[in-house]
Formats: structure tokens, sequence, C-alpha cells
């Protein structure tokens, strides 16, 4: 019951081989079945709501997404996978790209594919850069606690 | 009756300014806050907040009470009284569903909520934490194993964000 890990290989191989590419909002995590051992789950199976279909079918938008990228209930996300049976796969992280808790959709309208993508990433960037500084200081001020 | 309905006005406004301007401390170091604050408790996030702290041009536009309110439940009081259940926080950190935190917090009764309004104040403990690992030991050396901690989750955090950062630079490389 091995998974198969791909490595990441591009942006453009991302988008040419991922059959959806939506933007979910997580709702809540899966209750797990009692008594049930799941072998090779993913670390995340979420209840999630599609609130934007990018690139492949508009199926449900309830859904379930399974990935090994950490979720939280509340936050958006990017997500580049296939749907099989009211599931969304996205197994590897790097599928997953976080968007925050306030987003919308207008900020896509009249754009295509490849322009979608890259406000989304920007945006992501943008997020990143600004986490990482306040964490910079937050680690500076965490190791006082440890200068003698 | 007017008159009433006039100066109750006047003063919610007041009240609303004097929320808002809520004076806030630099970090000086962790001694002095663990001196200065007179509730140090582990929290647990119920749910997120729907609402988020907007930064524009450095300055934190802050959404009343000085911060966001977010729903609790207080797992442990490492100093003050430990009022176990659900509570409130006010804080300008961004706490998150299903997370615990280390809240160097004032509560006060009047308001019936934990004030902890500078981000410095709120430490992330991960979704899975185990008060067991501070039994037996004194409050100095709780709030050390709790920084520690801390300090390695976000070192594993940063390295992983360093990772994604150049993942989604490449997206803009020619």
């Amino acid at each position: 019951m091995a998974r198969v890990i791909i490595p990441f290989e591009g942006w453009d191989w991302l988008k040419q081989t991922s059959s959806n590419i939506v933007i979910a909002h997580c709702i809540k995590p899966t209750p797990s079945a009692p008594g049930v051992l799941v072998i090779g789950a993913p670390k995340s199976d979420f209840g999630i709501e599609v609130v934007s279909v990018i690139k492949g079918k508009n199926f449900t938008s309830a859904a379930r997404l399974w990935t090994d990228h950490e979720l939280l209930e509340g936050q958006n996300y990017l997500l580049f996978g296939f749907y099989d049976s009211g599931i969304y796969k996205a197994y590897e992280p790097y599928r997953i790209v976080p968007l925050g808790l306030q987003f919308s959709t207008n900020m896509l309208a009249g754009k295509t594919l490849d322009e979608q993508i890259q406000m989304l990433l920007q945006r992501r960037l943008n997020d990143l850069n600004r986490q990482m500084k306040a964490e910079q200081g937050e680690k500076a001020r965490l190791e006082q606690a440890f200068i003698k | 009756m007017k008159l009433r309905a006039g100066v109750l006005k006047v003063s919610l406004l007041f009240m609303a300014g004097m929320a808002v301007a809520v004076p806030t401390q630099p970090f000086r170091d962790w001694s002095e806050l663990t001196r200065t604050s007179k509730d140090i408790v582990i929290v647990h996030c119920v749910k997120t907040p729907e609402t988020e702290i907007v930064e524009a041009g450095g300055v934190v536009r802050e959404e009343g009470f000085g911060g966001i309110k977010s729903d609790v439940e207080i797992s442990f009081a490492l100093k003050g009284q430990m009022d176990s259940g659900k509570s409130e926080i006010v804080s300008q950190y961004p706490l998150r569903q299903s997370e615990y935190y280390l809240a160097f917090a004032n509560q006060y009764e009047s308001h019936g909520f934990y004030q902890a309004y500078e981000p410095y104040r709120i430490i992330s403990l991960g979704q899975n934490f185990d008060t067991n690992v501070l039994s037996g030991k004194t409050l100095d050396e709780q709030i050390q194993t709790l920084l520690q901690k801390r300090l390695n989750d976000l070192n594993r955090q940063m390295k992983a964000e360093q990772e994604e950062k150049a993942r989604l630079e490449s997206a803009f490389k020619k």
C-alpha cells in the first residue's frame, strides 16, 4: 500500500500534470472511524468547500482533501491535485499553497490560468516573506532566554 | 431622555476610542515578562477568529479591545489562578484553532477575559502538547522548557519555509 511521492519538478510541470487545480476552503478534519486502523493515511484529511475551480471539471462544492501538508481549519488553499470519488488527492506538500483566512476570488476574474497561478503564488510569497521576518524577530527573542 | 441618549452616545464613542488606543510595551526580557504577568497560562484555541489584524505601513489596525478576541480553553496555569474551562483572550497575535499557546497574560475579572495584547506575550506550542512535561519543575524551569520547545519547532518551521520560499521564487525566474 506504499504511496509514490514525486519530487517537485517545477510549476509548469505541476500545472500540466495536475488534472484539478482548485481553491479550497478548509472546514473540519474528517473524524476517524473508531476501531479502524488506516495504513498509509495522509497527514491531513479535511472536509473542504471548493471556492474556485482554476483547472478541471467543477465536480461538487463540498468534498474531502487528502494531503501530507498540514491543514488548518478556516484557511484557504490553492491545491494542485486530482479528484477521485469525492476526494481531492494532493499528497505531496508542495501541491498545497496556503492563501490565508481571507480570500476573494474576484482578483482572479478575467485572467488566464497562468496569470491566476502567478498571482496566487506571488500572494503566498508576500505572506511568507512577512511571516519569516516576524519569525526572525521571534527567534532572536526566544534565544535571549538561553543567553547567560 | 434625549440628553441621556446623547450622554450614552458620547460615552460609547469615548469607550470605543479607549478600546483602540491600548498602550503596548516593547519586549525587554523574559524575567521581567514573567514577573509582570499576573497570569501565565497554557491555553487551547477553540476557534480561529474570523477577523485578521492587517498591517498597513507597519501600523497594526486593531479590531477592538486592542486586539482580536479568541475563544480558548485554559489547560494549565503556571502562575496565577487556575480557572479551568472556557475563556477568551485578547491579543494582536493571531491564534489558530486546535493550537496550544503559552500566554503571559493578565486576567481582569471585570472584563471577563485574559489580555495579552503584545504578540510576544503569546508563544505557540503546536497542536500536540502534554502538560506532563511541566510536572515537578519550578516556574522558571517550566518557562525555559516551553521556550525551548517553541525554539526547536520554529527552527524546523523556518527550514521548511526557506524551501517553500525557494520553490515559490522559482515561479518568477525566467
